[in-house]
């Protein structure tokens, strides 16, 4: 692997699911059979060492990346390369050697973990499978190691999941995940599910596995306060497309796409002096169909002509960030 | 005198352990007009507090003590006829799931008019009317066309607009909404944020806001009622409590935030996990996740204290308190 | 201490205290099971030994009426056989036929479940059409047709000898739809659940998930179902006996043993049919009220979704 090849590579991709499978809300359910295009044509890639982040709302198919990278389903087209190899491809035994180092965590810890399963078993047989060449002792000894590090009590080891909080119960999702080692991790929203307070915790925790392990993330939120503390880059997805991928800094201090601009100043702030609220038109139309133009066209105040029937490219920006918008292409959004 | 008055108001669970204490000792007034936010994480009581005072709360939850005075009547002791009268009809209440609150066989339109011609002496065109109007409010477009719709057509923040023009309806002093914009969109809820702002104040609505969100509280009240545990840490005018929180906990909740935080740097999480109602600690409930815990907070569980505008439940910030006025 | 223990150990013991109804039904289940478990130690003769047993003795009627013998508690049936023996080890055929069975349909339909469930499809679609199929031949027209078949091509003598292993088969085989239905909805739910996804990413097999991760969450529906099922299958072996497809009346189960009496019915030996139909009934009562308190304590949500 060359020094420039980026740890995770995404070109082109595509997911069409048929809606009789997978409904996004009630009122698909009513349609009959159609295809949602759930991701429509969305490259990025990232770095060693990257917090990369996807931001969007409800349906915008974040997760349906993470689960294309992951594996859990297979793209319609499109390429997902992890350490200069293509995976999107690989049999179900070739992806084994992958599994040690791509992790993922998931945002509902009350159904991530196997409720008739301890946490000792939890935590043992990933070991088990991975390293079947550990001795008894070695596998206790690291199991004792990552319970340390994440803060799990070893007094937990032989309680079921039930017997746990939101937080704990994630916590130990986390552990899970680390006994394997591994140098990417997918964070599917994993502490929008939990109460504040401990949101920090588990903030706290995976920043700290990023500096200790070396730990690449792709974290996938809703909340831009959480993003803009953890993430070092950031991807705005609209409706199964990318708008704007930036640096966390010039992307909260000079959001470029208008849905990112809306995005921004809808977060509910503490301060006083918030920023005016950048109201949207309409609702978010449904996946089905495209729309031939920008996915963002009928909400966007800024639309012409042009955004209605050719889609904008990325484009990139002088401050290192790629937009998909004719108006910043064609500088015509007014400041 | 207060639209509503709440005073020592306790909830107990009946379980096969016996009862136990949901919500103690919550006293508080709201004033014609006035938006109150109730903050908590979940399993602080927030929510059954909000059911309470609708007298809404089903087996095994049931209102232990104290009064809820809603126009000086006690809506505690009132007969399930009377009760009918005052719910819907003068306090509305909002939920966090709009797809549970309407009824999905009926179009939003049936929906309308029934509530109104339950209340209200009117012809079905008055009422029609009167449905098309509130729709118009909550700024749904066309919405003679709405009316005849089913609540699956609808998108979530639509619902949700829906679900307010229900409450406003019967023209109520008092909307308690129990998390109204948690299962929405950023953008949405941003929208139905302003939404309701905007309609309590024009309306002169009084409005309960029960949320685990500061920033949303932030937005739309006056007053804040911070809850840990079942009982009530800190109140006082929200804009104070934010920019100054005197409770160990709220400080925690706000410092907790990650705005609060350089991006990547370490948060100040509060350390520990939000005991259960079924084993709370002795003396204050905060006490093992608090870091300025001394032994009368072990032993004791501290009252809350009023200090002009603010009132707060700690033994640390009433002891500073009794020094400052000393000197 | 393994996850189904732990079910028992707390809650349904707790829930089982509180309901007569279920504690009753399991106090006399147990009675009856070890009752047919301890049969021949407690039978005071041996109904297969046919030198103890004596035509003489013949339609002799139980203890409470007149001219019984004290030494045949609940009298003897038309060949002079001791009543309380021969139910006793009727019962003990029955149960074991019952539990056999449901023993086969469990392996049977579980696999089949598990497997349609998990690798979905066009498997799935085959599998399930043919528990369609199955399902539209009654168990016991099935059963009917297999039996009288082996009756004559096998002869009676092979018929006799084999019986108990040919009812346990067939009646396991016909069943086992009803096991492979409730097991794929059960593993169509938890699929969706994330710890399926988790265990995926972390790379383990198909069967290490099937078995290990989905299985032991869809056990609370295989244990509600099986109660069902061996009331099911201890009917389905009486009936079959009754119509003389079944138990040989030498080895009589309770069905045979109901078969068999029948004749004596309107001569006044009302005892030989009766007093097995009533164990009958209150076996299968029992074990059906334990299938209903199961299914309400520990999984009416998943068995709603299998009906």
């Amino acid at each position: 692997m060359n020094a420039h090849t980026p740890l995770v590579d995404i070109k082109n991709l595509h997911m069409h699911f048929e809606t009789k499978t997978r409904a996004f809300d009630a009122s698909s359910l009513w349609r009959g059979k159609r295809f949602v295009h759930a991701v429509n044509d969305v490259s990025f890639s990232i770095e060693k060492g990257e917090a990369f982040c996807l931001v969007g709302e409800s349906g915008c198919g974040k997760s349906t990346i993470a689960r294309l990278i992951t594996g859990l389903e297979r793209p319609t087209s499109g390429e997902i390369h992890f350490a200069g190899q293509r995976v999107d491809q690989l049999s179900r035994a070739k992806q084994r050697p992958l599994r040690k180092r791509m992790q993922m965590i998931f945002q509902n810890p009350y159904a991530s973990l196997n409720p008739r399963m301890t946490v000792e078993q939890a935590l043992v047989e990933p070991l088990k499978h991975h390293f079947p060449d550990y001795s008894v002792q070695d596998i206790q000894q690291r199991k004792v190691d990552i319970m340390r590090a994440v803060g799990i009590d070893q007094t937990w080891s032989d309680r079921y999941p039930d017997a746990f909080s939101g937080g704990q119960r994630q916590r130990i999702a986390i552990a899970r995940a680390l006994t394997v080692d591994p140098e990417f991790m997918i964070a599917d929203e994993p502490i929008s599910a939990l109460d504040a307070s401990i949101q920090a915790q588990i903030l706290n925790l995976m920043l700290e596995a990023r500096e200790e392990r070396g730990i690449t993330y792709l974290f996938i939120a809703h909340d831009l306060n959480v993003v803009q503390h953890f993430a070092t880059r950031v991807a705005v997805l609209y409706l199964g497309s990318i708008c704007e991928i930036s640096s966390t800094r010039s992307l909260f201090e000079h959001p470029k796409h208008p849905y990112t601009r809306a995005l921004l100043s809808a977060i509910p702030q503490l301060k006083d002096d918030k920023p005016k609220h950048v109201r949207l038109r309409g609702e978010i139309p449904t996946p089905f169909a495209p729309p031939k133009g920008c996915p963002f066209e009928s909400r966007c105040v800024f639309a012409n002509n042009r955004c209605r029937h050719e889609r904008p490219r990325q484009m990139r920006q002088p401050d290192g960030s790629t937009v998909a918008c004719h108006g910043v292409e064609e500088n015509r959004l007014d400041d | 005198m207060a639209l509503l008055s709440v005073q020592d108001l306790s909830v107990k669970f009946g379980g096969e352990f016996g009862a136990v204490s949901a919500v103690k000792n919550v006293s508080f007034d709201l004033h014609r007009g006035e938006r109150l936010g109730i903050v908590g994480e979940s399993g602080a009581g927030k929510s059954i507090t909000g059911f309470a005072l609708m007298n809404l709360l089903s087996a095994p939850g049931f209102i232990n003590r104290g009064k809820v005075l809603f126009d000086g009547k006690d809506i505690v002791r009132m007969s399930e006829r009377q009760l009918r009268k005052v719910r819907g009809n003068r306090m509305a209440m909002i939920f966090q799931d709009p797809l549970v609150t309407l009824n999905p066989v009926l179009t939003i339109g049936q929906q309308m008019i029934e509530t109104l011609l339950a209340h209200r002496r009117l012809r079905r065109d008055e009422a029609e009317f009167i449905a098309i109007q509130k729709l118009r409010e909550v700024y749904i477009s066309s919405p003679e066309m709405r009316m005849s719709q089913y609540p699956h057509e609808l998108s979530g923040g639509m619902r949700q607009r829906v679900i307010i023009a229900i409450a406003l309806l019967l023209d109520p002093d008092l909307i308690i909404a129990d998390e109204p914009t948690t299962a929405l969109d950023v953008t949405t809820q941003a929208d139905i944020l302003e939404l309701l702002l905007h309609l309590c104040m024009s309306n002169n609505v009084s409005l309960i806001l029960i949320t685990h969100d500061l920033g949303v509280v932030c937005q739309l009240t006056e007053r804040i009622m911070v809850m840990y545990a079942g009982e009530v840490v800190e109140t006082g005018k929200t804009r104070e409590v934010i920019n100054d929180p005197q409770h160990p906990y709220t400080q925690g909740l706000i410092s907790a935030l990650p705005q609060q935080t350089l991006p990547g740097h370490t948060l100040k999480s509060i350390k520990g996990y939000m005991p259960s109602l079924l084993s709370m600690p002795s003396g204050c409930p905060f006490h093992p996740r608090c870091a300025y815990a001394l032994d009368e907070c072990r032993e004791h569980r501290p009252k809350l204290v009023h200090y002009r505008d603010a009132s707060v439940a700690c033994h640390e910030v009433n002891r500073l308190h009794q020094e400052t006025l000393a000197e | 201490m393994p996850a189904y223990a732990r079910v028992f150990t707390s809650n349904l013991s707790l829930n089982l205290r509180h309901n007569p109804v279920a504690f009753i039904s399991l106090a006399i289940f147990l009675l009856l099971f070890l009752l047919a478990l301890f049969a021949p130690l407690i039978a005071p003769y041996n109904p297969f030994d046919t030198t103890q047993i004596d035509i003489l003795d013949s339609e002799l009627p139980p203890f409470w009426a007149e001219q019984s013998d004290p030494s045949f508690l609940f009298g003897t049936d038309g060949q002079g056989r001791d009543m309380w023996s021969i139910m006793l080890y009727g019962l003990r055929l029955s149960l074991m036929i019952g539990i056999g069975a449901v023993v086969v349909q469990t392996l049977l339909g579980v696999s089949i479940g598990l497997i349609s469930g998990y690798v979905g499809g066009r498997l799935d679609s085959l599998l399930m059409r043919l528990a369609d199929i199955q399902l539209s031949f009654s168990t016991l027209m099935v059963a009917i047709v297999f039996l009288a078949v082996t009756q004559v091509v096998g002869g009676r003598a092979f018929f006799a000898q084999y019986a108990p292993v040919l009812l346990i088969t067939i009646i396991g085989l016909a069943e086992w739809p009803q096991y492979a239905r409730t097991v794929r909805a059960t593993v169509l739910a938890e699929k969706q659940k994330e710890y399926v996804d988790a265990a995926r990413i972390m790379g383990f097999g198909p069967l290490r998930i099937m078995v290990r991760h989905i299985l032991p969450n869809s056990l609370s529906s295989i244990f509600v179902i099986s109660t069902i099922q061996i009331a099911n299958a201890i009917i389905a072996e009486a009936s079959l006996s009754f119509l003389g497809l079944g138990m040989p009346i030498a080895y009589p189960s309770l069905g045979s043993l109901i078969s068999s009496g029948f004749d004596y019915l309107f001569s006044g030996s009302w005892w030989i049919t009766t007093l097995p139909a009533a164990l009958l009934v209150v076996l299968i009562l029992v074990v059906n009220l334990l299938g209903d308190w199961l299914r309400d304590t520990i999984g009416p949500r998943i068995l709603q979704g299998a009906r």
